[in-house]
């Protein structure tokens, strides 16, 4: 069974008088421990297609499924256990709670989830530790680099042990040698988690990180790779 | 969950503590006008509270302590002595008068009494005596104060010089205070009237029958029981403050609701993109607001609690350094200011707090 499981999915954004149709008879999977490369142009529907993914959007047409949930049909109430529970999410800008520490950023989303508190300071600290952050764990997100705070940010999106992580261009924002060391990290933790990642990107220098790279055009899936 | 995200969208120190101060003032604000008021009218029932202060008598129409003016024929006391369960009956008059002393001027509510040991005299006094002689006052602390006088010195009352005795205090109505003389009935130019006559009622004598007795037996005065001439009294002084003081009040507590709505719409919207990435991430829009309620609830409890504690503090450098505004907080009114800071505060804070719903989760992926 896939993670990630679209067929035929069509979605139009905008108002009902300028709706704009943004993608066209979408297929494709993505299984477990895979690291996906989403590809294409400004404009060409990924962030789209990671909305639909995460169960923000809603298809006009087609099946969605997350670790085989028809997430396309859910209510809101059920998206929204679905995200909080089986999907984690890498933001260009990670937006961390300005207020909290790093540790307490990741575990507010191990209490999102539902984690019990021990279970989530176990999971937050092993996180920090693995991704190396676990000196700047009592830093407030102002007293971090732009790569500290994206690792943070993977950290939280990680830290209830989702089966998809999606990211949106987790590296967009880094210099080469941080935005390495981000892709060198989610390849591993989808290895080792065994995480369906969707990365969506303009940062073709991912490419060698992922097991297969999708390219968007105009809405529709134009190559794969 | 929500305590993290409180304390996550806590707003920035500075402009937290400007709110809290913004807060504080407002409850101060609120908090010492209704101890004035209290103060004042704690002064009315100090003053016919007194031991003895049973039964009044006035002219017709004549019904408090405050604005009443009527005056009536003071040999009329001799017949209320008469009646049967009183056990005496002394005259005061009052009337306002100007009090002048080293090139300052005050108007102040000059009670004459049948000095030094007749009844209506000064009810507290802080230092000094009790005037015993024609010629000799006691004042209210505060008038002494704005006066520059002391025990000893003179001071001129409607233009009579005369020798200060004692300092009272709890006598001081915050537009005027008490002064208090010695009642001249005879000799030369004493007019042998009074406002009120003060009943003392006999020792196992009913006050009630007593009280009954007076009003019928004398139709032509007006008679009241200390409770109704307090209670008169109370109104005549509420009639002028209250609406102001209501006014005040309802301004200080819509400017303290509107400093928490300015704040959480401004973590509403400074803080969009983490809203927006807490909404992506699962949390429910329930949760967030109960966090943004938190800090509104934290915010307000700092700013009341600072405004609380100022004001007391407030009313003790004022006791000290010039005691010319009395200050008597009470329990029910902090509640009360306190119940209506926050219902209002809270309340403020759910306008911007509706605005989440404008944040759309996807807003996370555009930031």
């Amino acid at each position: 069974m896939s993670a990630i499981q679209f067929d035929g999915v069509w979605t139009t954004r905008g108002t009902a008088r300028r709706a704009v149709q943004v993608l066209r008879d979408v297929s494709f999977s993505v299984n477990a421990g895979e690291l996906t490369l989403l590809a294409g142009p400004s404009g060409s529907g990924k962030t789209t297609l990671l909305g639909l993914a995460a169960g923000l959007l809603t298809p006009d047409r087609g099946r969605i499924e997350i670790g085989g949930v028809r997430i396309d049909v859910a209510s809101q109430r059920e998206r929204r256990a679905l995200r909080s529970a089986s999907i984690g999410v890498v933001f260009q800008r990670p937006s961390l709670l300005s207020g909290l520490t790093a540790r307490e950023n990741v575990r507010l989303m191990a209490s999102i989830a539902g984690m019990s508190p021990s279970d989530g300071e176990r999971e937050t600290d092993l996180l920090l530790d693995i991704l190396g952050l676990a000196t700047l764990r009592d830093r407030l997100p102002h007293e971090l680099s732009g790569g500290e705070e994206q690792r943070i940010g993977i950290a939280r999106a990680l830290v209830h042990r989702p089966a998809v992580l999606l990211a949106d261009e987790p590296t967009g924002n880094l210099d080469g040698t941080s935005g390495a060391a981000v892709a060198e990290i989610l390849l591993r933790l989808a290895s080792e988690r065994q995480a369906a990642v969707m990365v969506a990107t303009h940062d073709l220098r991912l490419k060698r990180y992922a097991s297969r790279c999708l390219v968007l055009e105009d809405g529709t899936l134009a190559k794969w790779s | 969950m929500r305590r993290l995200i409180a304390k996550g969208l806590r707003a920035r120190p500075t402009r937290f503590a400007l709110c809290v101060g913004g807060i504080a003032v407002s409850t101060m604000l609120v908090l010492v006008l209704f101890a004035s008021y209290r103060s004042v009218a704690a002064s009315i029932r100090r003053y016919t509270g007194q031991r003895g202060l049973d039964i009044w008598v006035g002219a017709k129409g004549t019904d408090n302590l405050i604005r009443s003016s009527g005056v009536f024929d003071v040999t009329t006391l001799e017949e209320v002595r008469r009646v049967t369960g009183v056990a005496r009956v002394d005259p005061i008059l009052r009337a306002f008068v100007t009090a002048e002393a080293k090139g300052r001027r005050f108007t102040l509510l000059g009670v004459s009494f049948r000095a030094p040991n007749g009844l209506g005299g000064p009810p507290l006094l802080e230092r000094g005596r009790t005037p015993a002689a024609s010629g000799e006052v006691a004042l209210d602390r505060s008038a002494a104060h704005r006066l520059r006088i002391d025990l000893g010195d003179m001071l001129a009352v409607n233009g009579v010089n005369m020798k200060v005795t004692g300092i009272t205090s709890g006598t001081n109505l915050l537009a005027t205070q008490f002064v208090f003389g010695k009642i001249e009935l005879n000799g030369p130019g004493a007019l042998p009237l009074a406002s009120f006559g003060i009943v003392e009622v006999a020792e196992g004598a009913n006050a009630a029958d007593v009280y009954a007795r007076i009003r019928h037996q004398f139709p032509k005065l007006e008679v009241m029981t200390r409770d109704s001439i307090t209670e008169n009294s109370l109104r005549e002084i509420g009639s002028g403050f209250l609406p102001m003081l209501l006014l005040i009040a309802i301004l200080g507590v819509v400017s303290a609701a509107l400093l928490v709505a300015f704040l959480i719409e401004g973590l509403v919207e400074e803080r969009r993109g983490e809203l927006a990435v807490l909404l992506a991430t699962g949390a429910t829009p329930s949760a967030i607001g109960i966090g943004l309620m938190i800090h509104a609830a934290k915010l307000l409890g700092s700013g009341i609690a600072a405004g609380a504690l100022s004001a007391h503090l407030l009313a003790f450098v004022i006791d000290r350094v010039a005691p010319v505004i009395p200050l008597s907080y009470s329990a029910a009114d902090f509640l009360m200011v306190t119940a209506l800071l926050s219902i209002s505060g809270i309340l403020a804070a759910i306008v911007p707090l509706i605005r989440l719903k404008d944040i759309d989760p996807l807003e996370a992926f555009r930031s």
